[in-house]
């Protein structure tokens, strides 16, 4: 039980000096999933952009961020680049728009795997149709020289996903990748997700507002507020006793069948 | 409003010019150390000094004074050609966003035809044809402008007509006139503002270039284009005939760009 | 879902919608320029007479009237004017009575030279200059470079052009200010032409890369750690393709607006020259030939810039105009 990924101290800083995420520490276990919960601008977002070196430029980041040892703050461009998708892969909530509009999906893969592995374009098309239909996607070879406008929210999620894992990445980031999907779709992917995690022993930082699905995935969940991780602990502790006041609203908020037992109540 | 200002230097700066430019337009005559039509063939040709502080012209005339006096010819015009091109642009941009398919194409192909030709060939073929004077050449400008802002109050319109409060006038029956002036206008105003600003730098530019080309405004005026073309021809000689006028421009506009952008960053 | 065969039949038939408008809008035109040449001050056939010395009676005036077929409708006088002008027939001009299409071909070679050689070397200063500054945006170099073209797009290029001459022909006279004879001559209205487009493109490239690199799919693109030899042109530029594409094609028309006024600074024999002193010598055959051919020139070339459109990108619907996407 290795930990894969340590926040030590993050600070987040706009160019006013206000702070957007304070001093928020995490970690991450291999084959764990760790659920950040929080209310839109809470700073949850940006903490996930901060993993990836991805912050926008105006905003200052302050702290510690350690993957698989190795400190992120020191890294070069040329090793960011080969962390990004092939170590820490990352989906979001809109699938359309992450997936560029107008590459076909077979190539998008084929240029993901070649940007990191010497391989053939042959062999990146056989690893991407595996990859996609391991994520349940029939008729995989249309589905590769399909637009992402040509196929649906639910097979584009999909897309997203395999897309993600197709290096096989130590940890998968998931930014709200269910928000904007109606209740049976979502149920699926989350589904899925949990199976695949559970095949690869991969790690998930599971980034949502729905105390739900977090009780369903998660191993150990933190609740950011304004910013800050104003409570985490397993999963257990906080959804059957949580001690701070915000995390007690929120649980209050949900659904009056949960009890405890971290089974969502979909059909 | 001292924090405005502290946080806004330039702007503030160019709009105290621009007041500056104002007042001096209007009082020009009161203002302007000579008579700007004045000819003094003993003075003539005279570099920049404290009695001529634009230095004189060809035909001896004091410069400072004929830029005093062309502000009213170079800048006034502006103002009111715009307002007409915002008055036609409301009136028709409101009307043509209300209209069914059919009529609504032929009216955006109508625009689109004017936004893509060049505003100088339009001036030229209604100069060359209803001849010279200055109430062609504003026909002329307006003409090149009025398409620009049918087609962006017409959008703005379309966009404003979905608010839901318009949609429940509509239902309610209380949709009107009314509705349309005292709401959808008011709402759009601020976005149009911005936009006639920045335009205005441009229409200054287009007047004067007219001017400058022989169009428009004729000599002996002071209009600053006007003056230019003087100097372009005694350019070896007399320098500061080619540069004070084009640098009056250059301000002017400036300034107007500068307000402009400013407002247009605050949406 | 769209499969191959249904995307070349959309193609088709956007194609055929485009051009439709292509001819409905240059027919329209057409009448905005006949209308106007009728509104002119002046009665030609008093005007004729008057000319030649001769008393404008009024049998006379209406003779000559109805030999010109004045005297008919509006719309039989329009079609009988289409008709020539369609067919290439363009009328002599007034002053020099040699046949306009010939007059404006000979001038063509010049303008066309100016404008597309200043039009190269704008794209080709702008764009990488607009993108490093969009992908920078906030850097050191990105404000200079903003605040610089908020002076830039400011500067009348008459004054500009005028600035040059004397700093390169007057105080240091290593160029020549008058005449397009050698490639010499085409330095200086170049130049000027030039520096003042590339600032508007820059600000425009560079606001572009702002807002493309702000997609999510650019940004997912970029997640997921994609070769820069791979992203940067197959995605980023893939996708502003698009809005440089209609930049090229909205800024076509301030380049001949600018063609007008080099030409007459530095006194280039062009079309552009050509055309604005048709003004001042009320050469009516002259205004109408040359305006008709800008017209068609930018109709047609909007026309297929917008056939380029639905290649770059699919999922752009022709039978949707230009206004609605």
């Amino acid at each position: 039980m290795t930990t894969l990924l340590e926040v030590k101290n993050l600070n987040i800083r706009n160019k006013e000096g206000q702070s957007l995420v304070h001093d928020s520490s995490f970690s991450l276990e291999t084959g764990k999933t760790y659920a950040l919960i929080g209310e839109s601008g809470s700073g949850k977002t940006l903490t996930s952009k901060a993993i990836l070196d991805m912050l926008p430029a105006h905003l200052q980041m302050s702290g510690d961020i350690v993957l698989q040892g190795e400190h992120l703050k020191q890294l070069s461009r040329k090793r960011w680049r080969s962390i990004r998708g092939g170590q820490v892969g990352a989906i979001f909530q809109h699938p359309e728009q992450a997936l560029h509009p107008s590459i076909p999906i077979g190539r998008q893969f084929v240029d993901l795997m070649r940007s990191h592995l010497p391989v053939s374009r042959y062999e990146a098309e056989k690893q991407a149709k595996k990859m996609l239909s391991q994520v349940l996607l029939k008729d995989t070879s249309h589905v590769m020289s399909s637009y992402a406008h040509e196929l649906s929210g639910g097979m584009n999620q999909r897309v997203m996903i395999a897309m993600a894992l197709l290096l096989k990445p130590k940890i998968l980031i998931a930014d709200e990748p269910t928000s904007a999907l109606d209740v049976k779709t979502q149920a699926e992917i989350i589904f899925l997700l949990k199976e695949l995690i559970l095949d690869t022993d991969m790690s998930m930082l599971f980034i949502t507002h729905d105390l739900l699905i977090s009780g369903y995935l998660a191993d150990t969940i933190g609740v950011m507020r304004e910013g800050k991780i104003i409570e985490q602990g397993s999963k257990e502790n906080i959804l059957s006793a949580p001690e701070h006041e915000y995390t007690q609203e929120l649980c209050r908020h949900c659904s009056q069948r949960f009890l405890g037992k971290g089974e969502i109540p979909y059909a | 409003m001292i924090s405005i200002i502290r946080t806004n230097k330039l702007p503030t700066a160019a709009l105290l010019y621009i007041i500056l430019l104002i007042i001096t337009g209007l009082a020009a005559s009161w203002i302007s150390p000579y008579d700007p039509f004045h000819t003094n063939h003993q003075q003539k040709l005279l570099p920049p000094s404290v009695a001529h502080p634009f230095g004189t012209d060809y035909l001896g005339r004091d410069l400072l004074s004929r830029v005093i006096h062309g502000i009213s010819e170079s800048v006034f015009p502006v103002f009111i050609v715009l307002s007409v091109v915002m008055l036609i642009g409301l009136l028709v941009g409101t009307w043509s966003a209300f209209l069914g398919n059919k009529l609504d194409m032929l009216m955006m192909s109508l625009t689109d035809i004017f936004t893509a030709l060049p505003s100088m060939l339009l001036t030229i073929v209604v100069v060359g044809f209803l001849g010279f004077g200055m109430e062609n050449v504003y026909f002329a400008v307006i003409l090149s402008w009025w398409a620009k802002y049918v087609r962006i109050i017409r959008g703005l319109i379309h966009d404003v007509k979905k608010e839901p409060y318009i949609t429940a006038s509509r239902v309610s029956g209380a949709f009107g006139l009314r509705i349309i002036t005292r709401h959808m206008i008011p709402n759009i105003m601020p976005q149009i503002g911005t936009m006639l600003i920045l335009d205005v730098s441009k229409v200054i530019l287009t007047l004067s270039g007219l001017s400058f080309l022989g169009i428009g405004a004729q000599p002996p005026s002071p209009e600053w284009g006007v003056m230019l073309l003087d100097g372009k021809n005694y350019l070896q000689v007399a320098p500061w005939m080619g540069f004070f006028p084009g640098f009056m421009i250059f301000l002017t506009a400036a300034s107007f760009q500068i307000i402009g952008e400013r407002l247009r960053r605050e949406r | 879902m769209a499969l191959p065969e249904e995307r070349s039949e959309v193609m088709l038939r956007s194609m055929i919608h485009r051009l439709i408008m292509l001819v409905v809008t240059f027919v329209l035109f057409s009448l905005f320029v006949f209308t106007l040449m009728r509104l002119a001050p002046g009665d030609p056939a008093s005007m004729l007479l008057l000319e030649i010395g001769a008393v404008p009676e009024q049998s006379i005036v209406a003779d000559l009237q109805k030999q010109w077929g004045l005297d008919q409708s509006f719309i039989q006088q329009y079609l009988a004017w289409a008709h020539h002008v369609f067919q290439g027939e363009l009328g002599h001009s007034f002053s020099s009575g040699e046949p306009v299409l010939s007059e404006m071909i000979e001038r063509l070679g010049s303008t066309s030279k100016l404008i597309a050689s200043s039009f190269v070397l704008t794209l080709f200063i702008s764009i990488p200059i607009g993108i490093r500054m969009g992908l920078n945006e906030g850097s050191m170099a990105d404000r200079v470079v903003y605040s610089m073209t908020i002076l830039g797009l400011s500067i009348p290029l008459y004054w500009l052009a005028i600035l040059l001459m004397y700093a390169l022909g007057v105080i240091w006279p290593v160029l020549p200010v008058v005449g397009s004879s050698t490639t010499r001559h085409y330095i200086l209205p170049v130049t000027a032409m030039t520096l003042v487009q590339s600032v508007y493109f820059i600000r425009m490239v560079r606001s572009y890369t702002i807002q493309y690199s702000k997609f999510s799919y650019i940004e997912a693109a970029k997640a997921r750690g994609l070769r820069p030899s791979i992203f940067y042109p197959s995605y980023l530029l893939r996708s502003m393709f698009i809005p440089i594409l209609t930049l090229i094609t909205t800024s076509l028309p301030s380049f001949f607006g600018a063609s007008i006024i080099i030409e007459t600074i530095f006194s280039f024999p062009g079309f552009s020259k050509y055309m604005l002193e048709a003004i001042f010598r009320r050469d009516f055959p002259v205004i109408q030939g040359s305006a008709l051919f800008v017209a068609a020139f930018i109709f047609v070339f909007n026309f297929m810039t917008d056939l380029l459109y639905f290649l770059a990108d699919p999922r752009v619907h022709l039978d949707k105009q230009r206004w609605e996407v």
